[in-house]
């Protein structure tokens, strides 16, 4: 049997979580801004090993002042993909924030943070001082772009990997 | 008259809750429940929430309240995106109310009121985006001033502090040698002012860039190697453009151009170790010209790199190697003529820019 493991996206607004789930899931790209309302799941098989895993991807609203996640949509999450855009900084507050906010309905879930919008490098707003702040919270970061899919299959593989290392941990 | 009917005409899925936690439909099934394609809604058998619609299972519990009367008459889940058979997407909303003690989910198609909302959101965020843009890019002007203003204060200090040398001992020998240095200086700021204001002319005007002018890359770097072989002896560093440069006529302003690669070279000959040498490269790609620059310096460090050519640098690397104005004015220039500046750690372990200039239709060699 496959196992299932659900997947939520949660980051501010436009830091590019339908284009990342776009880009894994059908492999596509869109220039154009759709904001997302509400929510809307998404499946892909993955194989790590001889092992296959359905990720029931749910891409969740983005948060900011007309909108905020509603933290029952994390109930039930194996883990979470953490999106930043790179060219806005405080998105990257906003990531902060939220992961403490989601910390507190699936505390031990592992995540990922995508640092996303690499192909836009001249804009690039955040500075290793920051990134490496975040590392010392133990945040795992990679930089990804949903335009060109730099790191984007890597993100969802690490936090599969991830997700069933916790797994077999609480087997034992 | 038929009042489940009714619902199914205003597209409303009617879900009445039975004791055992599972749902079974009450009523017409309205059309939009057809292109879902999921048997169990087309027979009026108990389901299961979440196999229905796996995007209502975290709203139960919010519903519960609802059905158990503590909260109010009604609690909406906000819209969620489901797919038909086809891959068309379905908006839905569901309501949970409690009728004459039935605990009743209403699931609602209504393509308007998600499209209203989301126009709404989307307008409202465009338009803090715009907003949050362009404090950025307000920051981002006032860090380049900040730098500029640096830039210019440096061989001004020169300038003063020579003039004071003079102005003490006007006939000491060191004389000549403090105004050589003010020149120097000197000249140094008129060219900090002049690319400061082509830089803004640049980002501000429309690219100006006549065809029939179209520089001969090799001349430029001619030119350009010519002019630093000075600077590149003085160091102990060998300068050298290699050999079969094709004749290529490139879409660029002459003097800007030189400039640019003037600047990268300059970079170049203060990384490199005495005794190193600086290799300038030209290759064609279709219908680009490549000017590759080497040096044998250390490379610049990796998470460096994603913004060795932005403002940014400016604001956070000022003090070190890359991060003055030099990158940031090439990049404007080479962008405008259509072009691309970038990086990319040399195999030979050095460091490696390079500049790609569009070719002027039709006029190359087949030489390189």
């Amino acid at each position: 049997m496959i196992e299932k493991l659900k997947v939520c996206m949660i980051g501010a607004t436009a830091v590019g979580k339908t284009s990342l789930v776009a880009r894994f899931v059908s492999s596509v790209f869109s220039e154009r801004y759709a904001t997302t309302i509400g929510v809307r799941i998404h499946t892909r098989r993955v194989a790590l090993g001889e092992r296959q895993v359905d990720l029931i991807i749910w891409d969740l609203s983005g948060e900011d002042e007309f909108q905020s996640v509603q933290p029952s949509y994390l109930r039930g999450a194996s883990g979470y993909l953490v999106v930043i855009d790179g060219t806005r900084r405080e998105t990257m507050d906003a990531a902060i924030a939220l992961q403490e906010r989601v910390r507190k309905t699936i505390a031990d879930a592992p995540f990922v943070a995508a640092l996303n919008k690499t192909d836009l490098a001249t804009a690039w707003d955040l500075a290793d001082e920051e990134l490496a702040a975040l590392h010392g919270r133990g945040w795992s970061l990679l930089p990804t772009s949903a335009k060109t899919g730099e790191g984007v299959e890597e993100a969802f593989d690490r936090l599969t990997t991830r997700m069933l290392a916790r797994q077999a941990d609480s087997w034992t | 008259m038929d009042m489940s009917a009714v619902m199914a005409v205003l597209e409303r899925l009617v879900l009445e809750r039975l004791p055992d936690g599972r749902f079974v439909r009450r009523g017409t099934l309205p059309a939009w429940c057809r292109r879902l394609g999921r048997p169990a809604l087309r027979a009026p058998i108990p389901v299961v929430i979440g196999e229905l619609f796996p995007c209502l299972d975290p709203f139960m519990e919010a519903a519960e309240v609802v059905w158990r009367g503590e909260a109010g008459a009604r609690v909406s889940s906000g819209f969620w995106t489901d797919t038909d058979t086809d891959g068309a997407e379905l908006h839905l909303e569901a309501l949970a109310v409690r009728v004459d003690g039935a605990e009743v989910l209403v699931v609602a198609h209504d393509e308007r009121l998600f499209r209203e909302q989301q126009r709404l959101l989307q307008r409202a965020r465009e338009l803090r985006l715009a907003h949050d843009a362009l404090l950025r890019e307000m920051e981002h002007k006032d860090v380049l001033l900040h730098t500029i203003v640096h830039e210019l204060a440096a061989p001004l200090h020169t300038i003063l502090g020579m003039l004071s040398l003079l102005d003490e001992a006007p006939r000491h020998a060191s004389g000549v040698q403090a105004i050589d240095s003010a020149l120097a200086a000197a000249r140094e700021q008129k060219q900090v002012i002049g690319e400061v204001l082509e830089a803004f002319s640049a980002e501000h005007a429309p690219p100006a860039v006549a065809l029939a002018d179209a520089p001969d890359l090799r001349l430029v770097l001619d030119r350009v190697v010519r002019e630093r072989q000075a600077v590149a002896a003085e160091r102990n560093i060998r300068l050298e453009l290699a050999p079969g440069a094709p004749l290529h006529h490139v879409v660029a302003e002459h003097d800007r151009l030189v400039r640019v690669l003037s600047n990268l070279v300059d970079n170049a000959l203060c990384r490199s170790p005495t005794g190193g040498t600086v290799r300038l490269t030209v290759r064609r790609e279709g219908a680009w010209a490549y000017v590759v620059i080497d040096d044998q310096g250390p490379p610049v460090p990796l998470e460096r790199l994603s913004r060795l050519f932005g403002t940014l640098a400016l604001r956070r690397d000022a003090a070190v190697a890359y991060g003055g104005l030099g990158l940031f004015f090439c990049r404007i220039a080479v962008e405008r003529w259509g072009g691309g500046i970038g990086y990319e750690p040399s195999e030979h372990g050095g460091a490696r820019f390079w500049v790609r200039l569009q070719g002027k239709d039709g006029d190359h060699d087949d030489r390189s």
